[in-house]
């Protein structure tokens, strides 16, 4: 009598397609959790705090978060409260969230930890990298200044207030009348949109509220 | 076992093993499809367009060529799919009668747009020849040198006839701060009040909270063609 094998061919091809479906199904399902989503960095200090971005409640390392506008909170028993929008544009790679100690339980653990002092430093570097990198993106004129007209008609630079959405202005100086005029054409020239940006002058003096300094020139 | 039953097996076997693969292959099919419809819904959100005296509202897609029509005639309150984070849409809209036809930029991080369009310029001009003795008489009070410093151009009102802009070309003496500027005032209860304190050689609406961009671009381009 023939006896049957215990593994036959078929056996082992039926195997074969469910770990294949199966397979498939986790890619397609990891791919899916990520789509139009960011991977974004998240730095903690100190690193066991919680942030809330959105409805989402994230710790320190790799998330994929969708961009968008969102209130976050950041959290940890010792150390105060830190409640901010943020903005999470497509090109958003790092964001750092450092709360610093509000009581002896809190000082306590930083002298425990002196580790937390290097990621005190190193968020501090995100934090204004990446303001400096989404200033420099939704402005990128900005890294062409400081920038002085080669015939020394006016001089263009540029401030940071926290003031401000954008977070920067421009300041035009050294100018006469010529040279800030010229001034606003170079910013046109660099795609300023000069209606909509702070745009600041260091020594015009209006004739309407000082006339006799307008007129003397200093 | 006889040939011809070993045949059958064999027959039955490649009968279950091909409807295997077919299972296989709808499965793959399937997910793809899935997938992409998934994608879809992951990157695009519904965006509402809310507006009032409007009479027709186009949406648009910028591109390398201009722009392209995302969708004709858009009610007020339809929804409509759009990218998720994109700066690139815009609606462009005809106006009723006394209403400014324009365009409204889509914020990129908003579900809504609500568009109500400020009063056409034949509407805006009858309205200035009623308020342009207390708009003037309000600025030569703030600034009783103006006429002599300056003479008053592309004087006009904006919105609905709230707002006030002019730009003032300079006519005196100054050799440093000769600049033409731009002057902007805003009516508050029965007074016109300069907003542009002192008028400047540009005027940006980040400085001034309420001001309306329109108002600002209008000026600037006087200023800086």
């Amino acid at each position: 009598m023939e006896t049957k094998p215990a593994i036959t061919p078929r056996k082992i091809a039926v195997l074969l397609i469910l770990i294949g479906v199966a397979t498939l199904v986790f890619v397609v399902y990891v791919l899916f959790s990520r789509v139009g989503k960011n991977e974004v960095e998240i730095s903690v200090v100190p690193i066991d705090s919680i942030v809330t971005i959105g409805d989402q409640t994230l710790q320190d390392g790799t998330h994929y978060l969708t961009p968008g506008r969102y209130n976050t909170t950041t959290e940890r028993e010792g150390f105060k409260t830190d409640v901010r929008p943020i903005e999470i544009t497509p090109e958003t790679d790092r964001i750092a969230f450092a709360i610093r100690p509000k009581n002896k339980l809190g000082e306590d653990y930083l002298k425990d930890n002196p580790d937390e002092d290097l990621r005190y430093e190193a968020a501090g570097g995100i934090d204004s990298q990446s303001e400096g990198k989404a200033r420099t993106e939704a402005f990128p004129v900005l890294k062409k200044l400081p920038f002085i007209s080669p015939d020394k008609q006016y001089a263009i630079d540029y401030g940071t207030t926290p003031d401000l959405d954008n977070g920067a202005f421009v300041l035009i100086g050294n100018s006469s009348t010529r040279g800030r005029a010229e001034a606003v054409a170079w910013l046109k020239d660099n795609s300023v949109d000069i209606s909509n940006f702070d745009i600041r002058y260091d020594d015009y003096v209006s004739p309407l509220t000082d006339r006799k300094t307008s007129e003397r020139g200093y | 076992m006889s040939v011809h039953s070993r045949i059958a097996k064999l027959q039955k076997e490649a009968i279950s093993m091909k409807r295997y693969i077919a299972l296989f292959i709808v499965t793959i099919v399937a997910l793809t499809a899935g997938y992409f419809t998934l994608s879809h819904y992951r990157t695009t959100k519904e965006f509402t367009v809310n507006y009032e005296n409007i009479t027709s509202a186009t949406l648009y897609e910028r591109s390398v060529e201009g722009a392209d029509v995302v969708k004709e005639s858009v009610a007020s309150g339809e929804t409509i799919r759009i990218d998720q984070v994109s700066e690139d849409y815009f609606v462009e809209y005809r106006a009723d009668n006394e209403f400014a036809d324009g365009e409204a930029d889509i914020d990129p991080y908003t579900d809504s747009i609500t568009i109500e369009p400020g009063f056409s310029a034949e509407k805006l001009s009858s309205l200035y020849t009623v308020e342009k003795t207390a708009i003037m008489a309000s600025m030569k009070s703030k600034y009783k040198d103006i006429n002599e410093l300056y003479e008053i151009k592309n004087d006009q009102l904006y919105q609905y006839g709230e707002w006030f802009g002019a730009t003032l070309q300079y006519k005196g003496d100054s050799f440093f701060n000769k600049d033409n500027v731009g002057l902007v005032m805003q009516k508050k209860g029965n007074s016109w009040i300069v907003v542009t304190d002192p008028p400047l050689p540009l005027i940006n609406s980040y400085k001034y909270d309420d001001m309306p961009q329109a108002v600002a671009e209008s000026i600037n381009k006087q200023l800086h063609p």
